[in-house]
């Protein structure tokens, strides 16, 4: 009978030979290619999300623009008086404002993670 | 070495990241397809710890080794693939015995057979115990080095490894007989 010693010593050396190699010889190049495609990708979504908000400060500073127009202007459109079309179009664009802010948080958290 | 190469990947050099795919990926073979039991598969694994390891190299604190934090994700990926899976493994026993039946025959083999048979009766071992001989036996990892790989307990390795010995033993011990 092996005692213990000596069977830990001859799996040892018969472990030795257990060691397997990577049989896809192209292994690393589709790595390093998903590692560059990787890469692309954040880089593309790292300028989206910057021209995001961009665009979202843009309007953001249009709409105010537009706020500030509509709360001088004393005219009447389609039956409707300039309070009632400032109140609507402010309505409007506080829910529009949040939902694009919304989006716009997702698209940060979604980088940063 | 591996220090200098983290910080090139760091500061934005992603083809100094082929450096640890050459160096690490065959023992993550190793260690995947001791869980998974199936070359594709494995390689599936290895390629995304790889990718893994790649988007997770900045919050690498180097804390341990980055061959210990590399192999504990390929273990992590490789358990939850087999969770996927749910394969049954093939309990060792009648399959691995016909293959060493004739002892003259075992002798006379080459190298390359030696190892192919070793790694036959290490795909009918359970997951885990190959596992364990593997890391414990080809990467020299100590009972506390195993333990910090799988997640499991020391105790746990110890009882896990004396049962692979005694399984590996069970299928190997006439191969050993003839070898030496």
């Amino acid at each position: 009978m092996l005692n213990e010693e000596s069977d830990d010593k001859r799996l040892s050396e018969i472990m030795k030979k257990s060691m397997l190699r990577m049989p896809f010889s192209d292994f690393e190049e589709k790595v390093m290619f998903a590692i560059n495609k990787q890469a692309r990708y954040k880089q593309i979504v790292l300028k989206d999300t910057k021209l995001s908000c961009f665009f979202f400060l843009l309007g953001t500073g249009f709409g105010v623009g537009v706020n500030y127009y509509l709360s001088h202007a004393n005219q009447n459109l389609m039956g409707l008086s300039s309070a009632q079309i400032l109140l609507f179009y402010q309505v409007s664009f506080v829910l529009f404002f949040l939902m694009q802010l919304d989006k716009i948080f997702k698209l940060i958290h979604n980088l940063k993670s | 070495m591996d220090d200098v190469y983290i910080r090139k990947v760091c500061g934005g050099d992603k083809e100094a990241f082929r450096y640890f795919v050459t160096k690490y990926k065959d023992m993550a073979f190793s260690i995947a397809v001791s869980v998974v039991k199936d070359q594709f598969i494995a390689e599936e694994i290895v390629q995304d710890a790889f990718l893994k390891a790649y988007k997770g190299l900045g919050s690498f604190h180097k804390k341990s080794s980055f061959s210990t934090w590399f192999y504990r994700i390929v273990i992590n990926e490789a358990f939850m693939k087999l969770k996927k899976l749910k394969r049954e493994i093939v309990s060792f026993g009648e399959e691995s015995n016909a293959d060493i039946e004739d002892e003259g025959a075992y002798s006379s083999m080459k190298e390359e057979e030696q190892t192919y048979l070793i790694n036959r009766t290490l795909e009918s071992l359970p997951p885990k115990e190959s596992l364990a001989l593997r890391l414990f036996y080809l990467q020299e990892e100590n009972i506390k080095e195993v333990s910090e790989l799988t997640g499991w307990s020391e105790s746990n390795v110890k009882v896990i490894l004396f049962r692979a010995r005694k399984h590996m033993f069970e299928v190997l011990r006439e191969i050993i007989n003839a070898e030496f």
